[in-house]
């Protein structure tokens, strides 16, 4: 729904007409302008005030984190003409809600005329939290533009860099906003490059992975254009990220290694340690667990070099991994408690929640259910607190797993259902599959088979909307385990053979060796 | 406030009388007459026989013409000649913003005092006395317990006034004397009683107490109040009107006092499950509305049939959706609405609701886009809130979603 904007110079004189009309007719008037850079902010202000002043009217700036009960403030210093023009919203929520949604009326009986600045965030917020207040509103104009002048950018860069949400629906209006922005940008620069990469980790995060490498490759092609070396290797390690999650691991460790070079040429330390550690992830994928712990330990020996605690903290978590892969889980523990002990220290509450559920999964390997509980929740508690849904999700999901090793399978189907349910609130396709997957699992334990099936369906549809590979070599075994049950050995063997196509193409060894071995032992 | 009602016959000044802020006052011009009168259910139910006082609930949409229609009840004839009408809005005597049971009993008392004798009554001595009694106990626990500054003793009026002022007070004075009145709860219902009767005889009418605004509370609030405390605040033995939120309205917690609902439904543009009929009357209606505020030549024909689709049956978005196409025709130097320029505001509109609805509210607006039924009332809530949903009323009731997202929900 793209809609001609009227020119900048409309919208501010519309602004101004309802407030000098307001002021003609003595009513009160509630107006909101929409903004994304402070930049145009403020040149608007400029003129609006401009053209206020030519009228006789007086406008007074008011920072809504000052003045919380912005109704009674403006009680105290109105006059016929008087226009506030409020910014800093956000500072003063949720009080400022309260009392905009409480005392609008004041506001209509002081006949008081206000101008709200307000970013996109904001009034959504004011439209759920003060929804007496919104619906009083005359009007919301938009101005929703970029500046041009250099010395403009960092704001704008940071809005194009933001990458962290709490939800699906903000995920969704950023995605909306920067698409918005980038079809504005004539020519292809710096910022279209920021925005082309947070929308790759937007999509990503959506597991929306086939829109994710389009536009990482696209910020690939400008970066390369530039002559941004670093904005390369990043770009080249987002794209192996993005291909590691569909399960082309061999790919993605193509990516890797190009921007491990890159950084390795322009001396970018950090970005080095974050190539290794991705490249050791991907090996361990592919079961090369030896040669995953050697890139891992090198990335430790560069976090230490560089004193990054957050890239110590991961490798020292990756490692964890890697010996819980080699079965050495005491030695896996050793190193997850180092890497808490770390998080803690410097108060990086994600690695401290992801640490205590590596260490919970450490335990139930151990076969420590009520240890390996104890960890969950603690990690599903921090996961909470920090809004982190997408480990919040994993953390429920592995409590269900743990319940089912318990041969708890009603306790376990409620907690996949909750992980599912979490997936399906923050479009991780891939984790909704992911639950799926196990809940057919939990069926098939309670020789509920058909009822497994439909799950692992429609799990096999999610892994192959998003070309997630590895995902559907999984279902497919689950599939041919189901139909073994039932008996019906030829769609069992169909199945089975389906999945061994897959596992070859991306070197999965677990797939490859179950379905083998399968495969023999029905036929024999 | 000073309100001229002219009908304007130019767009600038129609531009002025499409705010959308404020209730009319009871004799406005502006107003327009609903088919069948809608509160005439009401007010033919306040004067028929009862034998005990009864008690209404009466709702209706955000911006519809509730507190308009209240104001005319309390200005009827009819009304006035059998009843002493104490009207107030709960916001004006009372925190919205944390308000419970006992707040809104006191509040009763308060005011049916107050508003007595303001107008120049008197109760009897006998009664004042009692009063003064109780105004003492409370006065003396709350020194006990607060150490307030010893209050000087300007007779009942101040005490109902600084009682009122407490409960609007900051959290902890509010605590305090929720706290003191509360456990004697059945004194305070005692004394309301005692003035009801009292005004009753002086008058030889009965007292009718109308309760605007309360369904401004947040929702938990008003669910506590009207749920949990219903039994205390239908003690008092006059009539009473409480208004409530829309969205408890239809709650089965409600439903048991049916006969007793007042709903005032959106006005209905066309019919159920079928979005291209046409219901003249609601157009009729809607049409009036808009030439009541300006001349007819100011709008195209066709425009003012979008703006009265785009404006839902909804007074206050009809007025908005107006006043927006006023401004639009202004800005490209026209003296008559078109229809661009309504749909400039339609589109305006449908950006506001695409900023405030979230994802798991498209699947709830496209199920009642399909079959205008409501299925579960706690999954709308918010929409009824928002008037992304609208409820309709003839024989049944039914809702469909807001025009403006007509086109959105079915291309989604």
């Amino acid at each position: 729904m793209t809609e001609i904007k009227d020119p900048i110079e409309a919208r501010v004189s519309r602004l101004g007409n309802y407030l000098i009309r307001a002021y003609k007719y003595k009513k009160a008037s509630i107006l909101f302008a929409l903004y994304l850079s402070e930049y145009v902010r403020a040149d608007v202000e400029r003129e609006i005030k401009k053209l206020l002043s030519e009228q006789g009217l007086k406008a007074i700036s008011v920072d809504a984190g000052e003045h919380k009960d912005l109704p009674s403030f403006f009680a105290s210093s109105n006059s016929d003409q008087t226009v506030f023009i409020v910014h800093n919203m956000e500072k003063g929520f949720p009080d400022s809600l309260r009392y905009l949604n409480f005392k609008r009326e004041d506001i209509i009986d002081h006949q008081v005329k206000a101008l709200f600045w307000v970013t996109d965030k904001e009034l959504t917020r004011i439209g759920n939290e003060a929804p007496d207040f919104f619906a009083f509103r005359n009007r919301v104009v938009e101005f929703i533009e970029v500046p041009m002048a250099e010395e403009r950018r960092p704001a704008l860069v940071e809005f194009a860099l933001e990458t962290e949400f709490k939800s699906l629906d903000e995920i969704k209006h950023s995605i909306e906003l920067k698409e918005t922005l980038l079809s504005e940008l004539s020519e292809a620069d710096e910022i279209s490059g920021y925005l082309l990469n947070s929308l790759g980790i937007l999509f990503f995060q959506l597991s929306s992975y086939k829109k994710a490498i389009e536009y990482h490759e696209q910020a690939l092609v400008i970066a390369k254009e530039m002559g941004d070396r670093r904005v390369v290797g990043t770009s080249l390690g987002n794209l192996g990220s993005t291909y590691s999650s569909l399960g082309q691991v061999e790919r993605a460790i193509e990516y890797y290694k190009q921007a491990l070079a890159i950084s390795q040429e322009i001396g970018d330390r950090r970005g080095e340690g974050t190539a290794l550690g991705n490249l050791g992830l991907a090996y361990g994928n592919l079961g090369q667990v030896e040669k995953a712990i050697e890139y891992h330990e090198l990335a430790l020996a560069i976090s230490q070099e560089l004193g990054d605690k957050r890239l110590e903290g991961a490798a020292l978590g990756n490692l964890g991994l890697a010996y819980r892969n080699l079965g050495e889980v005491e030695k896996a523990i050793e190193y997850h408690e180092q890497a808490l002990a770390i998080s803690q220290e410097f108060g990086d509450r994600r690695v401290e929640g992801i640490s205590l559920g590596s260490l919970g999964n450490a335990y139930s390997h151990l076969g420590q259910v009520e240890k390996a509980m104890e960890y969950y929740e603690q990690a599903l508690v921090i996961a909470k607190e920090i809004g982190d849904r997408h480990n919040e999700g994993i953390w429920l999901g592995n409590i269900g797993l743990a319940y089912s090793d318990q041969r708890q399978v009603e306790k376990a189907i409620e907690y996949y259902e909750k992980a599912l349910l979490i997936a399906r609130e923050i479009g991780d396709r891939r984790g909704e599959g992911t639950s799926l997957g196990k809940i057919g699992l939990a069926y098939s334990d309670q020789r509920q088979v058909e009822k497994a099936i439909e799950y692992y369906e429609q799990a096999l549809v999610i892994a192959r909307e998003i070309g997630d590979r590895q995902g559907e070599g999984n279902r497919l075994v689950s599939l041919g385990n189901a139909y073994s049950l039932l008996g019906q050995v030829e769609k069992a063997i169909d199945y089975y053979e389906q999945a061994l196509v897959i596992g070859k193409e991306i070197k999965d060894p677990r797939i490859i060796n179950f379905c083998e071995e399968n495969l023999k032992s029905i036929k024999s | 406030m000073p309100e001229e009602f002219i009908i304007a016959e130019d767009l600038d000044l129609a531009w002025s009388n499409f705010e959308p802020f404020y209730p009319l006052p009871a004799n406005s011009p502006f107003h327009v007459e609903r088919k069948g009168k809608p509160l005439n259910r009401l007010k033919r139910a306040l004067l028929r026989q009862h034998r005990q006082s009864p008690k209404y609930f009466f709702s209706g949409h955000r911006g519809c013409g509730k507190s308009t229609e209240l104001n005319r009840l309390a200005a009827d004839g009819d009304i006035n000649e059998n009843f002493f009408i104490v009207k107030y809005s709960v916001k004006e005597v009372c925190d919205v913003n944390n308000l419970n049971y006992v707040d809104v009993l006191f509040s009763i008392g308060a005011q049916l005092y107050i508003q007595y004798i303001d107008s120049g009554n008197k109760l009897k001595p006998e009664l004042i006395e009692q009063l003064e009694g109780w105004k003492h106990s409370i006065e003396k626990i709350s020194e006990e317990e607060t150490s307030i500054e010893a209050s000087i003793d300007g007779g009942l009026r101040t005490f109902f006034v600084s009682v009122l002022a407490r409960i609007r007070a900051e959290d902890t004075t509010r605590k305090t004397i929720r706290e003191i009145i509360e456990p004697k709860l059945s004194d305070l219902i005692d004394k309301i009683n005692l003035i009801i009767a009292n005004i009753e005889s002086n008058e030889k009418k009965k007292v009718l107490v109308l309760i605007d605004d309360l369904d401004k509370p947040r929702l938990e609030q008003a669910k506590e109040i009207f749920y949990n405390s219903q039994t205390a605040i239908t003690q008092p033995i006059c009539y009473i009107v409480y208004t409530v939120p829309i969205s408890i309205f239809f709650t089965k917690e409600l439903t048991a006092i049916k006969e007793s609902k007042y709903f005032l439904p959106n006005v209905k543009l066309h019919f159920k499950n079928d979005r291209n009929s046409k219901d003249e009357e609601g157009y009729g209606l809607m049409e009036r509305f808009i030439f009541h505020r300006m001349k007819a030549d100011l709008i195209q024909p066709d425009a003012l049939n979008l703006a009265i689709t785009m404006g839902a049956g909804v007074f206050r978005e009809t007025a908005r959706i107006m006043q927006i196409s006023a401004d639009s025709a202004i800005e490209n130097d026209r003296d008559q609405i078109i229809v661009e320029d309504v749909k400039r505001a339609e589109r305006e509109i449908r950006s506001d609701f695409k900023r405030i609805l979230k994802t798991q509210d498209y699947t709830t607006l496209k199920e009642i886009c399909q079959d205008n039924e409501i299925h579960g009332i706690e999954k709308i809530e918010d929409l009824l809130h928002n008037l992304s949903v609208l409820e309709y009323m003839n024989d049944e009731t039914w809702c469909d979603i807001h025009p403006t997202l007509v086109e959105l929900i079915e291309n989604d």
